[in-house]
């Protein structure tokens, strides 16, 4: 009987093998979408959009700071605003330009990068667990154990995460990482270094949220009654003050306030009662049944069963 | 009690006289390193013992204070920028009509003018509610500089020091002394269309009355934006009610209450044309040039008759229009 159950779970470890889920990974996997309440120090960023004016030095300091290649367009050049553009491989964030209707107004500019959730879908989704939610806030990704099934490309509910498709030979995922790096020396990320009006705060998040709250007072009416970000999908790092609503300036408003992984969390918690514990359950029920019934072998104190006469 | 206070403001003024005349001239040319000079009580506060509770406060220094810098160089990031040479005399010139010296000069104590760097740190600061150094600077310039230009290029204010940049030129501060703002261009008449449908269109007489009243630019422009007058088109239309869109005129002119009969006054479906006293058949003569149009029109009702016997010591029947009025005047 023990030496049975070794076996089978040997088999299952070895199945597990070859489907790629080390056991290890899996399990970070899993622990990446259990609920948090998240780590209380973190850090966040506050955009003040009407700050923004669209100089476009942080996406050249983000260039920079990455070692990505420098910015097509110099910052000065007004044209390339004309088209929408997103974040790719190239590029972790976007200014873009949006007109108001009044021409005569100043238009409005939207920053646009990874807003490191505070439970990410990209991580919910990830097979190999490539991505972690960092003490400091920031959505980080593993290149060494990314398997390349863009799944969490999918998952994202901003449409950040960039594949390198002109890689074909070791291609990764790409997007803002909060300047991880700089971060942990103590330096402010790349761009709100940069921002010449400040329109970028950089803090912790709880701070920002009351610094949130401050600016909207001293300032009535001038700002919308909402901070994105406090609550959209669970949460973000990244929070955002503006004029205008939110939903006109291209912010995606259905994500309630759940974060994405809780969608999945029922299921995905019940797939290991299904795949290990039900067929250890039978396959145990099985092996008992089997051993009442069959007769032990050899013992001579038994009674041979009379062999029917030909 | 009234002549306290004109002692107390005669003493104001035979001090300022002297302050003026004995203080070195303020240095034209103020880097951000400079000090300003030390103050006396009287320079903020109109009383002598002012607390707390009543202190008395000039409603800005410009009157008290020795003139700002004429130009401010603002060089802190010399080693990367071309210093930005900045027309602080131009600038404070028209903040009489918007704003005040506190315009850019916000949260500023009574007893001096703080220059931006006491308070935002060039390194930034922990506080997240105050921006440092740079983030001030460029929020309080771009706040209007790109109203009406539209235009964020750092070039338009930095010259960059590097060889891939075209130096731009920029203004030699001796160029900006002495420079004042040019006239605000002044218009004869101002018709303003209007909502009323029973006469949408306004004359307003706007030489007459600075002409006539002696007006300061100030006394009506009062907190003004700079895109007024740069941008007229883009100088924000905000929703007034009837009072407040009346408050103007309503000061002297009994015109502005609501359910009268005197909208027709200001109202009409034409532009007026200019006045002319002429025609009302009394000519301002040499004796009444000089009249303030309330001195004839009591309490600014312009539309009942004059009355004379305010100066003239005829007999009671003296009324306008009518002949003219009596030669002989009052015995003071």
């Amino acid at each position: 009987m023990k030496a049975n159950r070794r076996r089978f779970l040997q088999g299952l470890a070895a199945t597990a093998g070859v489907l790629g889920l080390p056991g290890s990974a899996r399990a970070e996997a899993v622990a990446s979408v259990e609920h948090f309440t998240g780590y209380p120090d973190r850090f966040g960023m506050l955009v003040d959009l009407t700050l923004c004016i669209g100089c476009r030095k942080c996406e050249e300091a983000c260039q920079q700071t990455h070692q990505l290649p420098p910015l097509a367009e110099p910052p000065e050049d007004q044209r390339v605003f004309d088209r929408h553009r997103r974040t790719d491989a190239g590029r972790y964030t976007v200014v873009n330009r949006l007109t108001r209707t009044d021409p005569d107004l100043p238009p409005v500019f939207v920053k646009q990068q990874c807003m490191h959730c505070n439970e990410p879908a990209c991580a919910a989704a990830c097979l190999v667990g490539a991505f972690t939610k960092s003490r400091e806030g920031a959505v980080l990704y593993n290149q060494d154990i990314c398997l390349g099934c863009r799944y969490c490309m999918i998952a994202c509910p901003f449409n950040i995460p960039a594949y390198e498709y002109h890689n074909p030979a070791s291609p990764k995922v790409r997007k803002c990482n909060f300047c991880h790096a700089r971060l942990q020396r103590g330096d402010l990320p790349a761009c709100a270094s940069i921002c010449p009006r400040e329109a970028l705060t950089f803090g912790k998040r709880s701070d920002l949220i009351k610094l949130a709250g401050e600016i909207m007072r001293k300032h009535p009416g001038k700002y919308q009654d909402h901070v994105y970000g406090i609550t959209e999908a669970g949460g973000t790092s990244w929070l955002y003050l503006s004029e205008l609503p939110f939903a006109a300036l291209g912010f995606p408003m259905n994500l309630g306030t759940k974060p994405f992984a809780d969608y999945t969390r029922g299921f995905l918690s019940a797939v290991p009662v299904v795949f290990v514990a039900w067929p250890a359950l039978l396959g145990g029920f099985h092996l008992f049944s089997k051993s009442r019934s069959a007769p032990p072998a050899n013992d001579p104190t038994s009674p041979a069963e009379p062999h029917p006469t030909p | 009690m009234r002549s306290l206070a004109f002692t107390l403001l005669t003493a104001l003024g035979f001090r300022l006289l002297g302050a003026q005349s004995t203080e070195a001239p303020p240095d034209p040319v103020r880097t951000m390193a400079a000090v300003p000079a030390q103050r006396q009580c009287l320079d903020c506060h109109t009383c002598a013992d002012p607390s707390k509770e009543a202190p008395c406060l000039v409603p800005c220094p410009r009157s008290t204070l020795a003139a700002g810098p004429e130009v401010v160089l603002i060089d802190h990031l010399s080693n990367q920028y071309v210093p930005v040479v900045f027309a602080h005399k131009l600038h404070a010139q028209m903040t009489e009509m918007s704003g005040g010296c506190a315009l850019c000069h916000h949260f500023n104590p009574t007893h001096r003018i703080l220059p931006c760097r006491e308070c935002h740190s060039p390194l930034g600061s922990a506080d997240l509610t105050k921006p440092g150094l740079r983030g001030a600077y460029h929020r309080q310039c771009l706040n209007c500089h790109r109203e009406w230009s539209h235009q964020t290029d750092c070039a338009v204010c930095h010259a960059k020091r590097t060889a891939n940049y075209v130096a731009i030129k920029l203004p030699d501060p001796s160029d900006i002394m002495g420079t004042l703002h040019p006239n605000a261009h002044e218009p004869t008449n101002l018709v303003y269309q209007t909502t009323y449908e029973l006469g949408a269109l306004v004359t307003f007489r706007h030489q007459d009355h600075v002409k006539r009243f002696g007006f300061r630019c100030v006394d009506c422009h009062r907190a003004q934006n700079c895109s007024r007058c740069h941008k007229p088109e883009t100088s924000v239309v905000r929703t007034k009610t009837f009072t407040q869109h009346h408050s103007p005129c309503a000061q002297c002119h009994e015109t502005a209450e609501e359910k009268t009969d005197a909208c027709a006054h200001c109202h009409s479906d034409r532009e007026i044309p200019q006045f002319q006293h002429d025609k009302t058949g009394l000519v301002l003569d040499e004796s009444h040039k000089d009249a303030a149009c309330t001195d004839c029109h009591v309490g600014s009702r312009f539309r009942q008759p004059p009355t004379c016997s305010g100066c003239h010591e005829e007999e009671e029947q003296i009324s306008f229009p009518a002949k003219l009025p009596g030669t002989r005047l009052k015995a003071p």
